[in-house]
């Protein structure tokens, strides 16, 4: 059966994107701010602009786009900048300037914060060449080895993004951005203990909210008492940051007090954390408030750069499930290495959307990081046996390692089970194992409702009638489960017809006994 | 003003010449032609009183004139006497009474070589600014920056404007107007930035202002023409290359860290410049100039200069090597273009 990622926590672990759409979100502004902003003169700039009206010259034209750069200035380059793109002389780096320029003077860029774009393992390669390319000129550039660590992970390859991580920690121990990716390359690489244990160490996450925020949240993952808690109120409440700044704190603490039995403090934090949020904030935000209905969330999802899970998971909160899907894609290429987006998407995808391809698709996109993934590795394999390719569905499901026995993972593999039994024409055997985990999932309401959904769905394939007698024990165990998935689901049997002569919905599929290999 | 008049040494003036587009100069000044008894033609830069030069009020505005000019004609005559050939300048100096103006209608001007214009005007990339004049004007502006070097001047305003060029492919550097003394506080010494701030390293736009004076000014004048050598073989400059690359937020006049803060992303910054320029220099040229654009425009002025000098005193901002390294490559083209004519 498709299942969704465990879902039964969450922290706002530090999101990890390039240095320089980190900078550009602003989680790496300084703490201290300077006072007085920097004079630049533009006199020569001015003068330039003048000249340019009587001298329309190619000369002329590069130093106002110069200009225009350097003093932020990108409206008045304008025209300059279009005389340098239709100049048949113009060096292509002058025409990419202007380029630049016109793109900072229209409305629409002055910063589209949420493009993402799809990056293939190619370029990422082409990026990891880049990357130790210009590592040769700066080895001691920690943002680099960050940024390159990043790649190696998009890619697959743990081991050399360690190594790099390693690198960039050995020059600046102490620098956020490097404190942060670190944090979550750790904490992918199932060690959040590491992790927690540099954050400990660096003498800068006691004066900084950023890490003491990430610090905080590691705890939880790692299981680890949270400290200096009391230090985070004070920086909360020291005056000395910007909402935006101790945005990602007050969430990291507001989940900290909730989990205390303190849900008075931690309202307050909550709405504290979204005054100016981070979108990892935001999410957080969204994630607590469907667990704790005292928690109301009034931001507007627009407001917020790059809010991609938040609104995902506000859409699948109103089973808006193409809204949700198209959000889980973002995020998908917002936060490549991570498989709560593709377990997301892959499990509505196969689910309410009813378009294993699409769940092929993403289950694909989140094992690239993530290889070994449980969830990601049975969607696919299902979503595979729901377009036909049962063969090819089982020799995934066949490769699946549970190795640390989660017992949720193994209600989920023992119910994918049957339902490969079902496909290769052995509904006795598949019926068992749909009961066995069924009986298992006894703790595990989500869990149990979607494998008596998955069961009806199979026995639906053969006998239509099957599914009168079964739907009221789906709808039981389903009641009260806070999961619109398994709302829309059961809806949808509902409305299956009641006789083998209408309508089946899903076509049979051709059985493949032949590569079983039981 | 002065058009038609006659100057002390017999110099006449003979047209008046459009103000250069972006010339800093330090303080506004009128460009004529004149012309020396002997028939030679000359360019006269004059004090113009009435120009936009900073100051609310009369006093303060002539007094920042005055010095000024003053701090210019002083460095031109310190320069001439230095015999530095590689730096336009000045053949005389003087003050002009216009007649009948009274005491207030003096005029007090230089008298620089005249040029037939700046590289601007020829880097259009046509077959006429072939490679070996590149490097032949690369290594005038070295030599001539050099020769500052040597006396503890720092140009701080070498731009594409300020290198003029003269018949038979030769250039010099012009306009000492921004120009710092060791040991001598200029008038514009309070300035963020020395020179156009267009082409400004980044720790200067940033107001990351290094105590020590040849970090602070012969690491910005490297800087400088390292990135004239990347107009010269990229067509852009370094400065607004970097900047296109980092995040508005970190844009100059947003950034509210200090430059320290900021230099690991300026790096990554550049870094992707450079790759835009690696991809622009002809693929023939690239073993020769990457290295020493690297080594000029680094945005660290500690790291900046050859990395032989670095570490030891008095040579990291040396340009003695790179006077070199530009002979060597101005002969080189020199001769490949002699075998190409030669060539059937």
């Amino acid at each position: 059966m498709t299942v969704a990622l465990r879902d039964d926590s969450r922290w706002v672990i530090p999101r990890w994107r390039d240095s320089i759409l980190t900078a550009r979100i602003g989680e790496m502004s300084p703490l201290t701010e300077m006072k007085a902003p920097r004079e630049l003169d533009p006199a020569e700039f001015e003068q330039a602009l003048r000249t340019w009206a009587e001298e329309r010259t190619l000369g002329i034209a590069f130093e106002i786009l110069a200009g225009g750069m350097v003093h932020g200035r990108a409206q008045e380059a304008r025209d300059a900048a279009e005389f340098v793109l239709a100049s048949a002389s113009a060096s292509p780096l002058s025409k990419g300037l202007a380029k630049t320029i016109l793109e900072a003077s229209s409305p629409r860029t002055q910063m589209d914060m949420d493009e993402v774009e799809p990056v293939t393992l190619l370029e990422e390669r082409v990026r990891i060449a880049a990357a130790k390319r210009l590592l040769v000129s700066y080895p001691n550039n920690p943002l680099l080895w960050a940024d390159l660590a990043r790649s190696y992970i998009l890619v697959g390859q743990a081991q050399p993004a360690l190594r790099a991580m390693r690198a960039a920690l050995a020059i600046a121990p102490n620098n956020r951005f490097v404190l942060r990716a670190a944090t979550r390359l750790y904490i992918h690489d199932r060690d959040p203990g590491k992790a927690l244990d540099l954050l400990r160490r660096s003498p800068a996450t006691l004066r900084d909210p950023w890490l003491l925020a990430a610090q905080l949240a590691t705890s939880e993952v790692a299981e680890a008492e949270p400290l200096n808690v009391k230090r985070g109120m004070e920086l909360i409440q020291s005056g000395h940051f910007s909402p935006f700044q101790i945005s990602e704190l007050a969430s990291a603490i507001a989940s900290i007090e909730f989990g205390a039995g303190n849900p008075k403090i931690g309202k307050r934090l909550v709405k504290l954390s979204l005054a100016v949020p981070t979108e990892n904030a935001f999410a957080q935000a969204i994630w607590m408030a469907k667990k704790i209905k005292s928690i109301s969330v009034q931001t507007d999802a627009r407001e917020v750069n790059r809010s991609f899970e938040a609104q995902a998971r506000l859409a699948a909160l109103k089973s808006s499930w193409k809204e949700a899907v198209a959000s889980c894609r973002k995020w998908c290429l917002d936060e490549p290495f991570s498989a709560r987006p593709t377990g997301l998407g892959s499990y509505l995808a196969c689910t309410v959307l009813e378009d294993p391809g699409m769940g092929v698709e993403f289950a694909e996109y989140g094992l690239k990081a993530n290889p070994n993934n449980v969830t990601l590795l049975n969607n696919k394999a299902v979503a595979l046996a729901d377009l036909g390719r049962v063969g090819d569905g089982w020799k995934i499901f066949r490769s699946i390692n549970n190795a640390k026995e989660d017992p949720r993972h193994s209600i989920t593999l023992t119910a994918t089970e049957g339902l490969f039994r079902f496909r290769f024409g052995q509904p006795e055997q598949g019926r068992a194992l749909y009961r066995k985990a069924i009986v298992q999932a006894e703790k595990y309401p989500l869990l149990k409702g979607m494998a008596l959904i998955h069961l009806i769905r199979e026995e639906a394939r053969m006998d239509l009638k099957a599914v009168a007698g079964l739907l009221p024990e789906a709808e039981a165990a389903c009641q009260g489960v806070p999961e619109p998935v398994l709302q829309t689901l059961l809806e949808r049997l509902r409305s299956l017809p009641k006789e083998q002569e209408e309508k089946i919905i899903v076509p049979p599929l051709p059985i493949d006994k032949g590569s079983m290999n039981l | 003003m002065l058009t038609g008049h006659t100057l002390n040494g017999g110099w006449k003036v003979t047209r008046q010449v459009p103000k250069s587009p972006t010339g800093t100069g330090g303080w506004s000044s009128v460009g004529y032609v004149v012309e020396s008894p002997v028939g030679k033609e000359a360019f006269l830069k004059a004090l113009d009183i009435y120009g936009p030069f900073g100051g609310a009020d009369l006093t303060t505005r002539l007094q920042n004139l005055m010095e000024s000019y003053n701090f210019e004609r002083d460095l031109c005559l310190f320069c001439r006497d230095r015999s530095m050939g590689r730096i336009v300048t000045a053949l005389d100096e003087g003050t002009f009474m216009v007649p009948g103006a009274g005491p207030y209608g003096a005029v007090p001007y230089l008298i620089f070589e005249r040029a037939d214009g700046d590289v601007r005007s020829q880097v259009d990339f046509s077959q006429r600014f072939t490679m070996s004049i590149r490097f032949r004007y690369l290594h005038h502006v070295a030599t001539g920056l050099w020769q500052l070097h040597k006396q503890e001047i720092a140009h701080q305003d070498v731009k594409p404007s300020n290198v003029l060029v003269f018949e038979q492919s030769q250039s010099k550097l012009t306009d000492l107007g921004r120009a710092a003394r060791q040991g001598h506080t200029p008038p514009h010494h309070l300035l963020q930035v020395q020179g156009d701030n267009s082409y400004a390293p980044p720790e200067l736009l940033y107001g990351d202002v290094n105590a020590d004076w040849c970090v602070r000014r012969q690491g910005c004048d490297l800087y400088l023409f390292g990135s004239l050598v990347v107009y010269f073989f990229a067509g852009t400059a370094m400065t607004p290359e970097i900047i296109r690359h980092l995040p508005p937020t970190h844009y100059p006049r947003s950034w509210k860290g200090t430059y320290r803060d900021l230099l690991p992303i300026v790096e990554k910054a550049y870094g992707d410049a450079m790759d835009g320029v690696r991809q622009a220099v002809d693929p023939d040229l690239r073993g020769d100039l990457l290295p020493i654009i690297t080594q000029l425009c680094d945005p660290d002025p500690l790291r900046r200069g050859h990395p032989k000098g670095r570490g030891i005193k008095g040579q990291q901002y040396s340009l003695e090597r790179y006077v070199a390294i530009f002979d060597r490559l101005t002969m080189k083209s020199e001769i490949l273009l002699s075998k190409k004519k030669v060539a059937p």
